[in-house]
């Protein structure tokens, strides 16, 4: 009798987070993957068919975004991770005290407005007539107005910066809690600034280093704002294919196929990378 | 033969002087403890030795070489830290094996030498051990090993025993003692413990505010302080505060109490001790002689009778709280463990003795 009464109250403390999950998560996805398996025969009838698969890999612009998608987000992913890594150890193990928490602060002060935004800054930054250009122009570096928009190196330095906090926030957590005296230990064992890094923050970063690539990956994966304000109409990015699938071309059933691929997409990489790493999802997400 | 030699070091903390001046010299193969209490500057000075603070002003000198500007890595000296700092991600043999790994000593000597410290610490099965699985006595004897198979000029411990529990603490005093004549490195020894303090060293500085009070033998520390704080930081005392009424020419001060009584005490230093000048008198609760009759067999200068007000019972370390007769004077000494003392109860006349030289006065500036 107990042990089914226990059992009740756990399911009823459960249940908002299940209907969630069933509701938001689960339910719409496998919508997602039953309409990406049809084809519209005749207005209102619908056959099962892989059709809108094999579009995807017939059709050379589909497949290409997606490889370009995939790889531009590994390229953000690393240089995020690379940018972050050094400020995140300044701020966690160099300083101490009242600056500290104001550099933290100030990291996290860029995202306390929008998106839009703060893209629209780097926009002003880089396009035709603006600051940059404006500056190469006055030192004499180049005679014409220089369009910085509208390439792949724009597209990353976006993705970079509106990633970074997702980034800084999980290392700078797992280097604070990294014991001072293990690295004083590592020094005065002999070892070198690179040995106390690879051996012993290192190992120590893991976690929060993978956790933050994989937020990180995730969201720019899926990012839709800012490919396309920096990247312009020819960013092909993977998400703005589904967008006009859904909503230019109305095409529901190709733009569902699109989302599945990008959801498997997006789970073998954050896969493979724990492989790589050699960490579990439950250790990094903890 | 000199191992590691200090002149002069200070070091400043915005405004606060944690080291004030702090010289020390200590010899090859030597257990020397640096002892005072929490605060004191132990820390900042072990971690002058170690380089990881850079002295304001002064020198050290390892082995003769001036340590000026050698980082901690390049410093033939290697540390163990207050809280061990034992790489959580590394098993023991890997924790052992770190320093000569940045060594590039060839893998198989490695192998051979972790094997071999580790056995003799006694640890030779725990090889392949992660860290979270040993004990805190075998953590302890890991980051001893850790430092050790290194073969240092000195080893640095700051208060490693200090996460023991007292058992643990009592078995590893040992330990280490053995340890350290067994490998022959130099100690330099941490504690706020005096009793850690005076079991395993050569020699020992009492340390307070940043300064050296006193260093010496852990014999003089005890029977010979130079300094109140060191009378008082090193055993238990009787502490009473009084005025010199006179001194004989032998140098031995007639002392009388605020509370009344009349003592005989040698004086610490010279040049202060004319009569009339305030003075602090320290006695040993150990040093005074308890008996149950007038007739002492030995015939010390300070003699009184008094009554039993109390006794404090713990074990071996009991001691008896006795008032003189004709002043209000109370006298703490360590009850014998004798037989004819077990039935002595509040109130019984008992008499007290003990020499000259075994009370020490200071001059008390108020
Ligand atoms: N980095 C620092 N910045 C400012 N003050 C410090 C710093 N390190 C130590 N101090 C101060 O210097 C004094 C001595 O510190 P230290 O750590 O040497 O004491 P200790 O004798 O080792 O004490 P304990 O027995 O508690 O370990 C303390 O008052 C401490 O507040
Ligand atoms: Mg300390």
């Amino acid at each position: 009798m107990r042990r089914s009464g226990f059992n009740l109250g756990l399911w009823l403390l459960l249940s908002p987070l299940l209907l969630w999950l069933l509701l938001l998560i689960l339910l719409p996805h496998v919508d997602l993957l039953l309409i990406s398996l049809r084809e519209r025969v005749a207005p209102r009838e619908y056959a099962f068919s892989l059709g809108n698969y094999r579009e995807f890999f017939q059709e050379p612009l589909y497949w290409r975004t997606f490889a370009r998608t995939a790889l531009l987000s590994i390229l953000a992913t690393a240089l995020t991770l690379l940018i972050a890594f050094p400020v995140s150890y300044y701020v966690a193990k160099m300083l101490r005290g009242r600056i500290k928490n104001a550099l933290f602060l100030l990291c996290l002060i860029p995202f306390w407005v929008s998106e839009l935004v703060r893209t629209y800054g780097w926009m002003i930054l880089l396009r035709e007539s603006g600051l940059v250009s404006n500056l190469l122009q006055w030192s004499g570096l180049s005679e014409t107005p220089v369009e910085l928009l509208y390439n792949d190196g724009a597209i990353t330095v976006g993705l970079v910066y509106s990633a970074m906090l997702f980034m800084v926030v999980p290392l700078i957590t797992t280097l604070d809690s990294l014991d001072d005296s293990l690295i004083e230990a590592g020094y005065d064992l002999g070892g070198s600034h690179w040995h106390v890094m690879w051996e012993i923050v290192i190992p120590h970063a893991m976690p929060g280093m993978v956790s933050g690539c994989i937020l990180v990956f995730m969201l720019t994966l899926g990012n839709y704002l800012t490919p396309t304000l920096l990247g312009g109409k020819d960013s092909l990015w993977f998400t703005e294919q589904i967008y006009t699938q859904f909503i230019t071309r109305f095409n529901w059933e190709q733009g569902s196929a699109f989302g599945i691929l990008l959801l498997m997409l997006s789970s073998l990489i954050v896969w493979l990378g724990l492989r790589l790493s050699r960490q579990s999802f439950a250790q990094v997400m903890s | 033969m000199i191992d590691l030699e200090c002149r002069e070091l200070v070091k400043t903390f915005d405004r606060f002087t944690a080291v004030d001046g702090v010289s020390l010299v200590v010899e090859k193969g030597a257990f020397f403890s640096i002892l005072g209490p929490s605060g004191c500057g132990k820390t900042t000075l072990m971690r002058m030795l170690a380089g990881f603070e850079t002295p304001d002003r002064g020198e050290v000198r390892i082995k003769g070489r001036s340590m000026l500007g050698v980082p901690p890595n390049r410093r033939p000296v290697n540390m163990v830290f207050q809280h061990l700092a034992l790489f959580p991600n590394m098993s023991v043999a890997e924790n052992v094996g770190y320093g000569l790994r940045r060594r590039k000593t060839p893998r198989v000597e490695i192998h051979r030498r972790v094997q071999d410290v580790l056995s003799r610490v006694g640890l030779g099965d725990s090889v392949d051990k992660r860290i979270d699985q040993l004990s805190g006595g075998q953590q302890q004897r890991v980051a001893i090993a850790r430092c050790l198979v290194l073969e240092p000029d000195v080893l640095l411990l700051d208060e490693p025993l200090g996460a023991l529990d007292l058992k643990l603490r009592e078995h590893m005093k040992v330990e280490l003692k053995k340890l350290q004549s067994e490998f022959g490195t130099t100690f330099i020894y941490i504690t706020h413990d005096q009793s850690e303090a005076l079991a395993m060293s050569d020699r020992v500085a009492v340390m307070n505010r940043g300064v050296f009070e006193q260093v010496g033998s852990p014999q003089d520390l005890y029977y010979r302080p130079e300094t109140p704080f060191v009378a008082s930081f090193v055993g238990e005392n009787n502490r009473w505060r009084g005025r010199i009424v006179h001194r004989d020419l032998e140098g031995r001060l007639q002392v009388r109490t605020e509370q009344g009584m009349s003592l005989y005490a040698s004086a610490a230093g010279r040049g202060w001790d004319r009569a009339g000048q305030e003075v602090e008198v320290f006695v040993r609760p150990e040093m005074i002689s308890l008996s149950l009759s007038a007739a002492h067999e030995e015939m010390h200068e300070n003699r009184l009778e008094g009554q039993v007000v109390n006794i404090l019972f713990d074990g071996s370390r009991s001691q008896v709280l006795v008032q003189q007769h004709g002043s209000d004077q109370e006298v703490a000494v360590n009850l014998p463990q004798a037989a004819e003392f077990s039935g002595l109860s509040e109130g019984a006349p008992v008499y007290l003795s003990w020499p000259s030289n075994r009370s020490h006065a200071f001059p008390f500036w108020a």
